[in-house]
């Protein structure tokens, strides 16, 4: 238990003074308030007719001191020497705590008085905190521009600890009063760059709710970019544009400027990049950034034979991962399409992962397309730049033989996938062959045409079939085929069939 | 029993576009920040073909930020973070897309009749047709913007399609020799290059080693009978262009009929929450899932073989139909019922597919799918420009004035020397 305090003897006024051991310990700051208010002013809260005489007397003391003691009523030098010589003999009460104090509201928008105790220290130990580190920063500016005028410069370590500092600065700040402190300006790297932010007038068209900090992001590349620096920090500053607008026209192209000015490892770019392209799929840029990087740096390796075939084997495997995640992003077959020129990816192994894919989803056009594309491109087996609907007769037979087994392997699993006749379609015209040299085949999925017992199973086999009779004058089975698309096998294209049979009668 | 008539729930697109318009799109829309010109060319544009008149004050407002979009050597910026003022304004970058959006967009809120030759006041013409020539690359394939002196950006025809529509827009036919004669993009290039991207499908693509797609087709289709375009859009187009782009026609048209299909959306239903996911598709996988009664209700599009139905492809394979003169209905009931029950928000505007909420892209082409259709309470639409017949009658009137303003100020200028000589 602490010592208790003497009460003093010689006040007179003593006997109206709450002690202030005899309070109940205060739970919230704004019961502490109140309590030291109460303390101070003993006659606070009362009705004048209610006050003692001792307390009654503090009362108009205290009314008629408070003027002089606020310094509301100036006195001459002697008076006031008076003054205060009366007061000190008389132990006036000259403090007090305003009744109407104000601790003003949290970033939560609750009211600090009502705090615990602890609380409320916890809150003084951070704004503490907080003031000695604006202090430090300030100190570290004032240290940066000295070396600077000396013509030298920071020690890394300084620069980090500065950093880790307005780091710990922007999370007290949001803590105690909720204010978000922008992401670059908490790197004393980027002190020096004045921002260009975009001017934008009150009714401007198509506003967008900008995430916190869009507009500092962009304020700071157009800086830089205006300035045409080109440096690391730079590059940070397109990484923070591009996490949240991957589709920025010229983030990329200045982002590349900088990769090259620097003469920075294309290899180390690319997976950063795999990782921005993990995080947004149906980006475009950033495949054509892949695109533009692999073109600056593919001459630089293309006489070494092994360093080529690396980068196919990791670019072929990061393009099978995103495939994983999503099999029909056409930025990324059309990508897988334009590597496999440029690096020669003409091989056993990437036919047979498209093959993969097509086991996995017989329905997968894109694999399908892609496998047209390495079968009867591949310039070890096709002409240049033919055409991909003409007769190419440098195909050599067994190959034809074996895409047309394969298809029809496909199409006897599902046959109504239009992917598979699609193919088949397209293998034929590289054989320089008819649609009518599949007639046995299509038959098999239309039967008894026109006839009781009518069985399709494929409409796409019905098309064939129609387009084989075309091929061989036989305009009567091709109408009927056409019929049986139009009213029964594939109505919602009748207006297309009806076309086809119109046709015919012009021929 | 026949089913009710499908609604097209007309004030709630128009409640849709002017929220659009009055509000913050949301954050997402950060990703099209350097798209923002089509965003706000969609929002009138729609208000547009939906018969809803512009107040002055507001127009003046367009006019103004699109504008100010401009870049001194050309084009137009694709957003107010693309552009700089004073000493710095040539460091902005002005984007083809941009460019495209901006000029229709001035259209479209122009006034009718002469009133409106002064719409592209404002536009530098010779400036904007000089960087369009410096955009195209030697293979016939336009950038997307100017970079470092050189044109970037992928080799597609979406901006071989904006190019066409950019010269159309600005080009005109200026008397030889006057001061607003401008030396034309490489025409047999363009057209090459086109030709180059149908595949072997019969589809199109930005190269026929690629995946036929009905976007890209309905951009190079779009791209020649822009080509193709007089003056005037009501004298009728030729097909000159069109023909010598596409190498196959017949196998062309097969692809694009082949975008529809019978949409099953009870399947689509019981896939539930996964709309996102995508990439399923709701074609028949065996013909004998066909139920005569109902198999016609609904046609949905997709852009590629196999994948899921997709609002904006409804208007991508029809709009390519249409240019090709196809001599054939695409299934226009079904698709109508598609677009109305299927894919019309509640809120107003379209969804993507089935299920998801209504996005600007989505909710402006779905409109224009509806238009080709015929709807009623659509004005009548133009299926090269993709806006209504009437703004395109405004670029006519817009580029003869800008024309006609450049000779005047040429000949002016003339007369200046004319009397410094004397
Ligand atoms: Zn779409």
């Amino acid at each position: 238990m602490p010592p208790k305090k003497v009460p003093q003897k010689t006040g007179k006024l003593d006997p109206v003074w709450a002690k202030p051991e005899d309070l109940k310990k205060p739970e919230t700051v704004g019961e502490r308030t109140q309590q030291r208010i109460n303390l101070s002013t003993p006659y606070h809260g009362k009705d004048l007719n209610d006050l003692t005489a001792d307390e009654l007397k503090i009362y108009s003391h205290t009314n008629l001191i408070k003027p002089i003691s606020e310094g509301k009523i100036s006195l001459s030098v002697k008076a006031e020497r008076e003054f205060w010589k009366v007061v000190n003999k008389e132990k006036l009460p000259i403090r007090h705590v305003r009744d109407n104090y104000d601790w003003g509201k949290d970033k939560n928008g609750k009211d600090i008085a009502s705090y615990t105790i602890e609380e409320l220290n916890q809150r003084k130990v951070k704004q503490a905190r907080y003031r000695a580190l604006s202090l430090f920063s300030r100190q570290f500016v004032h240290l940066r521009d000295q070396a600077k005028r000396q013509g030298a410069e920071l020690a890394e370590t300084q620069i980090e600890d500065e950093r880790k500092r307005r780091r710990e600065m922007a999370a007290l700040k949001k803590d105690l009063y909720g204010e978000l402190t922008a992401k670059l300006v908490q790197d004393p790297v980027y002190d020096d760059i004045i921002p260009i932010p975009m001017e934008e007038p009150e009714n401007a068209l198509a506003r967008i709710a900008y995430p916190d900090f869009y507009a500092e992001a962009i304020s700071y590349l157009r800086a830089v970019m205006v300035a045409e620096e080109y440096t690391p920090r730079c590059l940070r500053i397109t990484e923070h544009v591009i996490s949240m607008n991957p589709a920025h026209y010229t983030v990329w192209l200045y982002r590349f400027k900088i990769i090259q000015v620097l003469d920075l490892p294309i290899p180390d770019e690319i997976e950063w990049l795999n990782e921005v392209a993990l995080n947004n799929l149906k980006n475009y840029q950033i495949w054509h950034h892949r695109q533009l990087l692999l073109d600056y740096y593919y001459p630089k390796i293309a006489d070494d034979e092994d360093a080529v075939k690396k980068l196919a084997k990791s670019e072929i495997d990061f393009v099978n991962q995103i495939l994983a995640e999503d099999t029909k992003n056409y930025h990324v077959w059309s990508y897988r399409q334009d590597i496999v020129a440029k690096l020669g990816i003409w091989t056993v192994a990437e036919l047979g992962s498209t093959q993969n894919m097509i086991e996995d989803d017989v329905r997968n056009n894109s694999a399908w397309s892609h496998r047209f594309y390495l079968v009867f491109s591949d310039p070890s087996q096709s002409t240049k730049d033919a055409s991909p609907t003409e007769h190419d007769p440098k195909v050599p037979e067994s190959i034809i033989e074996r895409e047309l087994k394969y298809t029809r392997d496909k199409i006897l699993l599902s046959p109504q996938n239009q992917s598979s006749w699609n193919y088949l379609r397209g293998v034929l015209r590289k054989a320089g062959r008819g649609m009518s040299t599949e007639e046995g085949f299509a038959s098999q999925f239309a039967e008894c045409l026109g006839e009781e017992g009518e069985k399709v199973t494929s409409s796409h086999a019905l098309e064939m079939l129609a387009d084989a009779s075309v091929e061989t004058g036989d305009a009567e089975k091709a109408t009927l085929c056409f019929t049986r698309l139009a009213k029964t096998w594939d109505p919602i294209r009748e207006g297309y069939w009806q076309y086809r049979i119109s046709q015919l009668k012009e021929q | 029993m026949t089913r009710p008539e499908p609604v097209f729930e007309k004030d709630r697109h128009i409640k849709y576009w002017k929220r659009c318009h009055d509000t913050y799109l949301p954050s997402p829309y950060t990703a099209s920040d350097s798209t923002r010109l089509m965003w706000a060319c969609f929002t009138y544009s729609a208000l547009d073909i939906l018969h809803v008149p512009f107040d002055p004050e507001d127009v003046a407002n367009v006019r103004t930020w699109v504008l100010n979009l401009q870049h001194p050597q050309g084009g137009f910026c694709g957003s107010p973070a693309h552009v700089y003022k004073g000493q710095a304004a040539d460091q902005g970058h002005a984007n083809l897309a941009a460019t495209f959006f901006a000029l229709v967009l001035l259209a479209v809120v122009a006034e009718h009749g002469e009133a409106g030759a002064d719409a592209y006041a404002g536009v530098n013409r010779q400036q904007t047709l000089r960087w369009l020539r410096r955009l195209q690359r030697d293979d016939g394939s336009f950038g997307q913007n100017m970079w470092d002196g050189q044109p970037v950006g992928g080799r597609d025809t979406r901006h071989s399609y904006l190019a066409s529509s950019v010269r159309w827009m600005l080009r005109g036919d200026p008397e030889k020799g006057s001061a607003a004669e401008e030396e034309d993009i490489d025409m047999e290039s363009i057209i090459r290059h086109i030709r180059r991207g149908q595949t072997f499908d019969g589809g199109l693509a930005e190269a026929s080693s690629h995946e036929s797609h009905a976007g890209y087709a309905y951009c190079s289709v779009a791209a020649l009978s822009l080509l193709d375009r007089p003056l005037r859009f009501s004298d009728g187009t030729s097909h000159e262009a069109v023909l010598r782009g596409t190498s196959d026609r017949d196998h062309l048209l097969k692809f694009l009929a082949d975008r529809q299909f019978v949409y099953l959306a009870q399947d689509e239903e019981e896939e539930g929450v996964s709309h996102d996911a995508g990439e399923e598709n709701f074609i028949m996988a065996q013909l004998d899932s066909l139920n005569i009664d109902d198999s016609c209700d609904y046609g949905g599009f997709n852009g590629r073989c196999n994948k899921k139905a997709d609002t904006c492809y409804c208007w991508w394979a029809m709009g390519t139909l249409r240019m090709l003169d196809s001599g054939f209905d695409i299934g226009a009931s079904p698709a109508r019922r598609y677009l109305l029950e299927i894919t019309q928000h509640r809120i107003g505007g379209f969804s993507k597919v089935a299920g998801a909420p209504p996005d600007l892209y989505h909710a402006y082409l779905g409109l224009a799918g509806l238009a080709l259709l015929g709807e009623s309470g659509i004005k009548e639409f133009d299926v090269g420009l993709c806006c209504s017949i009437e703004t395109t009658a405004k670029i006519e009137r817009a580029r003869a004035g800008l024309i006609q303003r450049a000779e005047q100020d040429a000949q002016s200028e003339q007369e200046d020397r004319f009397w410094e000589q004397v």
